[in-house]
């Protein structure tokens, strides 16, 4: 148990390395990846609660099958996120849906941050906010909804972004600055 | 709900005995990648360096065309070149992209970064002579790029204004044969022995008889480095072209 405990406060890093020794090593990362992973797959995607479960086993296997090819240069989360994203968008390109994100996925803190950010007034009922603000979300592009998605309610900062889904820091800011300004006129 | 989804997967991974793929794969996908950017460059920089020769050889200077701008630059043009280098550039750029850091790059600093690349290395190409060389040794042994020549060296063939432009096809004591890219055959009055069968030339004169030209001036259809090189009728070095 002691000697669990430990694993449980091991870097990502070290966890990857200690998991390629031994793969019961995985379940660690698994813990602490799997909530967080769960919530940003039902942001990017119109999933229900047990598929996007099913994806999630599906995306912590092709992880572990890849864990050799996981460059230390990039910190784990970004690439774990990368996968997760990437697997994703394939599997609704496969059922040619396209991702929703639904009003319960704002909690009131993100609902703050994003009032804040895009200049709305919180005077209005935060129910009504909370729709409004996903209803604006959902019309606008995919590509500047994930940039958003990943800014405040995953909390990344720009090069998190920029290695998540593959574009250069100054294309991330670009998306940003166009979305929140599709944003702004969709809220009006 | 955390521990049943881990415990689960790592049953699955026992189960289906999963293993993580080795390192070896991702290192070697990694080293293609890059070993097909690098010779997407190097053989952009061949390209550049034959439109280096093309461009630079191709006497705009003297030409007595009383054609404008545009039509010099669709004869001059190394179009097939041109070509291969934008192909082996995107081939460049798209290789660059899917190695591992690629994506931090800014897509306008790759293209510029493989132009560059590619005019520095095509440059030392040329200046060893590789860029004559290569375009040359095209022409002898492809026919396609022969068939891709020939638009642009019609154009250059008009015997009333005095300019016809071919290849050699004959060297006698007397005479030399060329046929001329559009197929017509035309002797040339001379003793001279520095042009070789299956040479392109340029030749400036006068039309004396429908398939016989007086020619003041024949040289290779590509300028050489050193003026000596020019040969003109007559072992002399080439003067300057007479104005139309």
């Amino acid at each position: 148990m002691a000697e669990n405990q430990g694993l449980g406060q091991k870097t990502d890093n070290e966890l990857v390395k200690l998991t390629l020794k031994n793969q019961e090593n995985f379940l660690y990362l698994v813990n602490r990846y799997e909530q967080k992973l769960l919530y940003f797959i039902l942001r990017i995607s119109n999933v229900s609660i047990e598929e996007a479960k099913d994806l999630l086993q599906e995306i912590f296997i092709k992880v572990y099958q890849n864990l050799n090819d996981f460059d230390p240069d990039l910190k784990f989360s970004s690439w774990i996120y990368r996968i997760t994203r990437n697997h994703v968008i394939s599997h609704y390109r496969k059922n040619k849906n396209k991702p929703t994100l639904l009003s319960s996925e704002i909690n009131e803190e993100t609902l703050n941050n994003l009032a804040s950010e895009f200049d709305i007034s919180q005077a209005i009922d935060q129910k009504i906010l909370r729709q409004n603000i996903t209803g604006v979300l959902n019309e606008i592009d995919d590509k500047y909804k994930e940039v958003i998605i990943l800014k405040y309610f995953e909390e990344k900062n720009y090069q998190e972004i920029s290695d998540i889904i593959k574009k250069p820091a100054g294309t991330v800011a670009t998306y940003l600055n166009r979305g929140k300004k599709q944003f702004k006129e969709k809220f009006k | 709900m955390t521990e049943q989804i881990g415990q689960k997967i790592i049953e699955k991974i026992k189960e289906a005995h999963i293993k993580p793929k080795p390192r070896w794969e991702f290192l070697l996908k990694n080293y293609v990648v890059w070993a097909i950017f690098a010779i997407a460059i190097f053989i952009g920089s061949l390209a550049t360096g034959v439109m280096i020769f093309m461009i630079k050889h191709a006497e705009w200077e003297n030409h007595p065309l009383e054609e404008g701008f545009f039509q010099q630059v669709l004869i001059n043009l190394p179009f097939f070149w041109l070509i291969i280098l934008i192909i082996f550039i995107v081939i460049a750029f798209y290789n660059l992209k899917h190695t591992k850091k690629g994506y931090k790059y800014n897509p306008l600093f790759i293209v510029l970064a493989s132009i560059i690349i590619s005019i520095i290395i095509g440059s030392i190409f040329y200046a060893t002579g590789g860029g004559e060389k290569l375009e040359d040794t095209f022409f002898r042994r492809f026919p396609f790029y022969q068939n891709m020549m020939r638009p642009q060296g019609r154009l250059l063939i008009n015997p009333e204004a005095g300019r016809i432009a071919g290849v050699v096809v004959e060297v006698n004591q007397e005479y030399i044969t060329i046929k001329d890219f559009r197929g017509g055959l035309w002797k040339i009055v001379t003793t001279t022995d520095q042009f070789i069968v299956g040479q392109r030339v340029r030749v400036f004169g006068k039309m004396m008889q429908p398939k016989q030209f007086e020619a003041d001036i024949m040289k290779p259809f590509f300028q050489h480095t050193r003026p000596s090189d020019n040969h003109c009728l007559n072992n002399q070095a080439c003067p300057p072209l007479p104005m139309p």
